[in-house]
């Protein structure tokens, strides 16, 4: 009787286990489908936008017309970016493909820059031209190869999903570099390292002057060169702590990334704070952000009262003539936008935030890092065009709130001056920047974008 | 023997729904709100900054937490910030969902622990991200060492280490 009991329950049990397995199995099959169609999907994506592109590069170079030149390098545009974006939908982790990235970005740059700069009527320069073939060129290898592994993938024998099984998801980003060591043990990594080897093999084009820089170039901060000491003092003023009143600071380490700084850590004595952090350069030792790490307790002050404590402590620090540009309420803090002003223009470039806590009104965070790099006096020369002559730029259907002088950045970080008007329509603010030499409008932007408040 | 049998399938059957449950919850199926005591869970006090942007708001504030929950907190806005250095650098996505979302980009999107509910601080790491503080010195990756093998590292600079992460550019 027992033994019975015993088996037909093992029996019962080995049924269940089955039918949980393959369901289990099934359902598996079934995920992994839809990912590899996904991936397909994706990469097929990336295979036509890339044709495209080297399609659209060669009417550019063809055509003698403007306008059809002007469509072709908006319409190659728009093919880069969503190659870009496929080809970041696709788990190529463990395969290496920074020059074929590289090439997307540079194309990207390239197109759209040219795609702009043909609407003020000139044509191509010989330069340019000479780029764009050489683009062109480049782009009709990508689209060649990739062509290619889209057609092999297309006789249905080779995997995304294996693919994505051999990259490594142990790490917390996506390695780079050395990727493939060893010979790639997949078809689709093989077909991507030839195209990534070819794509090496072009030289690389010199865009200097004709696409903005992938970043602002730098320059380092004047002055002598500070001790770690001297940093821990600057750090322990600038936060409003000293030793003698129990305040212990240590460099934590110096980093090497432009500008150079160090990393103060700052243990106050007991109090709300219990951390506070900044990075003072190396060079002139200016304190280029500072944080204070505390609870944050129920808001007493209100956020204008906090834009005059930020004032006032910028005042303190040798940060005159600021003005308050924009303001972002969150969690507790406000978070306010100081540009310098001088003689009444406004400087973007020069620009801090500073973080107040609403709990007790204490400067809780401070970012000055392009202020401490850019900042100096400028020799503004005076504007060619009158406010009023720019206004005639504006368009007529917004009505002007307020208005002056500002220098702003340019894509290619190139300082302008310009005429500020910020205007209404409707419901909605806008800042329209007007070119105070040329009266060509050289920006427009919606107040609130990136969610800071302009005040 | 037959009681033998039967209790090691009793055990057997045990053990094997114990460990289902285990995965489970560990994998992040079931228990998702219940398991928000851990973490003080973030007021949504958003002053409506527009639909996109609390929505890219929200996704770093996930992931920030994910990856960085009990770090200081300069390394919880470091996190933010490499996600948003990568806006900026040619060999990444140039969206906000891109970047989180790109395969096997971020180890918390891939295990799905992003869906667990955020912990407050990390809105605020968020949004100062946002407003301008790197604390990682430019960096476009990081990883902890403790958990991650390096075999990658060297071919990326080191910047700095915040808590258990190490950043590179």
């Amino acid at each position: 009787m027992r033994q019975r009991w015993g088996w037909t329950a093992l029996a019962v049990v080995v049924v269940i286990a089955g039918f949980v397995g393959i369901r289990e199995y099934a359902l598996r099959k079934e995920v992994e489908l839809k990912t590899e169609n996904q991936y397909q999907r994706a990469f097929q994506e990336v295979v036509y936008h890339v044709d495209s592109l080297a399609e659209e590069l060669g009417k550019a170079a063809v055509s003698g017309s403007l306008l059809q030149t002007q469509k072709a390098f908006a319409d190659a545009w728009r093919h880069t970016e969503s190659a870009r974006s496929g080809l970041g939908q696709l788990p190529v982790g463990t395969i290496q493909l920074s020059s074929t990235e590289d090439f997307l970005s540079q194309v990207a740059s390239f197109t759209y820059t040219l795609s702009q700069t043909g609407s003020h009527g000139s044509s191509l320069s010989d330069r340019e031209w000479a780029l764009l073939r050489d683009l062109r060129d480049q782009a009709r290898f990508a689209a060649e190869e990739l062509t290619r592994l889209g057609g092999e993938m297309a006789s249905g024998k080779l995997r995304w999903i294996d693919v994505q099984r051999e990259s490594m998801t142990t790490s917390a980003m996506r390695p780079e570099g050395e990727r493939t060591q060893g010979a790639p043990s997949n078809q689709v990594t093989k077909g991507l390292k030839m195209l990534e080897d070819g794509m090496t093999r072009f030289p690389t084009p010199d865009f200097e002057g004709v696409i903005p820089p992938p970043r602002k170039k730098l320059p380092s901060i004047p002055g002598p060169e500070i001790g770690t000491d001297e940093a821990i003092k600057i750090a322990m003023e600038f936060a409003g702590y000293s030793i003698e009143k129990g305040a212990r600071g240590k460099v934590i380490t110096t980093i090497s990334s432009e500008p150079k700084s160090y990393r103060v850590e700052i243990t106050p004595p007991k109090g709300g704070v219990s951390k506070v952090w900044a990075d003072v350069s190396v060079r002139g030792g200016r304190v280029l952000w500072m944080f204070k790490e505390s609870a944050i307790g129920s808001q007493t002050i209100s956020p204008a009262t906090a834009v005059a404590i930020a004032k006032t402590f910028l005042t303190s620090q040798g940060f005159q003539n600021m003005r308050e540009i924009s303001r972002r309420d969150y969690q507790g803090v406000s978070a306010i936008g100081f540009a310098y002003e001088q003689n009444g223009v406004l400087i973007y470039p020069d620009y801090v935030v500073v973080r107040v806590a609403l709990d007790e009104g204490r400067v809780d965070g401070f970012e000055g890092t392009n202020y401490q790099i850019f900042h100096k006096i400028r020799a503004l020369k005076e504007p060619e065009l009158s406010e009023a002559e720019a206004r005639e730029g504006l368009n007529p259907r917004l009505t002007v709130v307020s208005s002056g002088l500002a220098v702003i950045l340019d894509d290619f970080y190139r300082e302008k001056q310009v005429y500020e008007f910020r205007c209404k329509l409707g419901k909605d603010i806008y800042v329209v920047y007007i070119n105070a030499e040329t009266g060509e409008e050289e920006e427009v932007k919606k107040a609130e974008t990136g969610g800071f408040e302009l005040i | 023997m037959s009681i033998r049998v039967s209790r090691l399938i009793f055990a057997f059957t045990v053990v094997v729904a114990v460990v289902t449950v285990l995965w489970h919850v560990q994998s992040g199926r079931v228990f998702n709100d219940r398991l928000s005591y851990l973490a003080d869970t973030a007021e949504f006090d958003l002053a409506d900054p527009g639909q996109s942007y609390s929505y890219n708001l929200e996704l770093m504030a996930r992931v920030i937490s994910a990856e960085a929950k009990g770090e200081p907190y300069i390394g919880q806005v470091a996190v933010g910030a490499v996600i948003l250095n990568r806006l900026n650098h040619p060999h990444f996505p140039k969206t906000i969902p891109g970047v989180i979302f790109e395969p096997d980009a971020f180890t918390a999107v891939t295990t799905g622990h992003v869906w667990f509910p955020p912990v407050s601080s990390s809105y605020r790491a968020a949004q100062d991200a946002l407003a301008g503080w790197d604390p990682s010195g430019g960096a476009v990756y990081y990883y902890n060492p403790a958990k991650a093998t390096n075999w990658w590292v060297a071919t990326r600079s080191y910047i700095i280490q915040i808590g258990r992460h190490i950043f590179l550019r």
